[in-house]
């Protein structure tokens, strides 16, 4: 077959290569999914204001200051 | 339930309180939020992966940062969906549950890196992006779960705007079950088990309300990711 010179084929992109990775152990996920702190719950709220419209904002509750453990 | 915040949250619909009068926020607009939401999250979770793959971050913190960012999104999404409120006992339950099979699929995607198992491509972009997407069939599933513990007896897969799965081996597709139209509700399959697993677009509508009647509790092990 030919190959038109027009085409060339590229060289292959070098593999990523990255540092090992330290998941959180099942014990240190549920902790840290059971505790919401006051500054946390403040960013759910923000996360919710940049992706979503402010018209639903209204559903999330004022935190008053408290920390919330689940 | 939560009247104090300017809204409330009743019979799985939610009122603004403007004066004296509640005013319904129709279910579309929250819906259609919580697909920006889901988006959002998405985009900015393959924002993460793909500084990863371009040797910007170091992969611990993409770990941590990916980690972060699905614990409040999950947490804003099951917010929305439950309507406030102090969480029971069982709802604590529901969501460790929920929340930990999802973070664990991060785990997973953590380890195969880690073993040189996982393709550091596109592929794990959009594996990570998907998780993101999962915000959509979290809102789905615990509106489920509260429907059933309302008394609500049937339940409908509608197909919205997107390219929807069919029925492969022994996974069912949205497209089947959306054909099935209302069923009993014990039978509605949660999103999430479906051939499209968590990046599923699916929305599920409820009828049939037996007012104060506890049908069932929600059973974990029927969620599949």
């Amino acid at each position: 077959m030919v190959v038109p010179s027009s085409l060339k084929i590229l060289p292959a992109k070098p593999a990523v290569r990255v540092s090992p990775i330290r998941p959180m152990t099942l014990d240190e996920l549920e902790r840290y999914l059971s505790d919401f702190s006051v500054e946390e719950l403040r960013q759910v709220r923000e996360l919710w204001q940049t992706h979503a419209a402010r018209k639903t904002l209204i559903l999330f509750e004022a935190t008053d200051g408290k920390t919330i453990r689940l | 339930m939560a009247k104090q915040y300017g809204y409330k949250f009743e019979d799985m619909s939610y009122f603004k309180k403007v004066g004296d009068k509640p005013r319904a926020l129709p279910g579309s607009s929250i819906k259609l939020d919580v697909n920006r939401f889901a988006l959002g999250v998405q985009t900015e979770l393959r924002q993460l992966t793909n500084q990863l793959l371009a040797n910007q971050l170091p992969a611990q913190t993409w770990y941590d940062e990916s980690a972060r960012l699905l614990k409040l999104s999950y947490r804003a999404t099951v917010d929305v969906s439950r309507g406030g409120g102090e969480m029971t006992d069982e709802e604590k339950k529901r969501w460790l549950t929920v929340a930990l099979l999802l973070l664990l699929l991060l785990n997973r995607a953590a380890e195969d890196i880690n073993a040189g198992a996982f393709p550091m491509d596109g592929r794990l972009t959009a594996y990570i992006g998907a998780l993101g997407a999962a915000n959509n069939g979290l809102y789905e599933n615990w509106r489920l779960s509260m429907a059933i513990n309302l008394g609500y007896t049937e339940g409908m897969r509608v197909l919205t705007v997107a390219d929807h799965c069919h029925t492969r081996l022994d996974r069912p597709g949205c497209v089947e079950l959306g054909a099935l139209g209302w069923v009993p509700i014990e039978k509605v399959v949660w999103l999430g088990a479906a051939v499209c697993r968590h990046h599923c677009r699916c929305e599920l509508h409820f009828r049939g309300k037996k007012t104060g009647t506890l049908v069932t509790q929600l059973n974990p092990s029927t969620i599949t990711l």
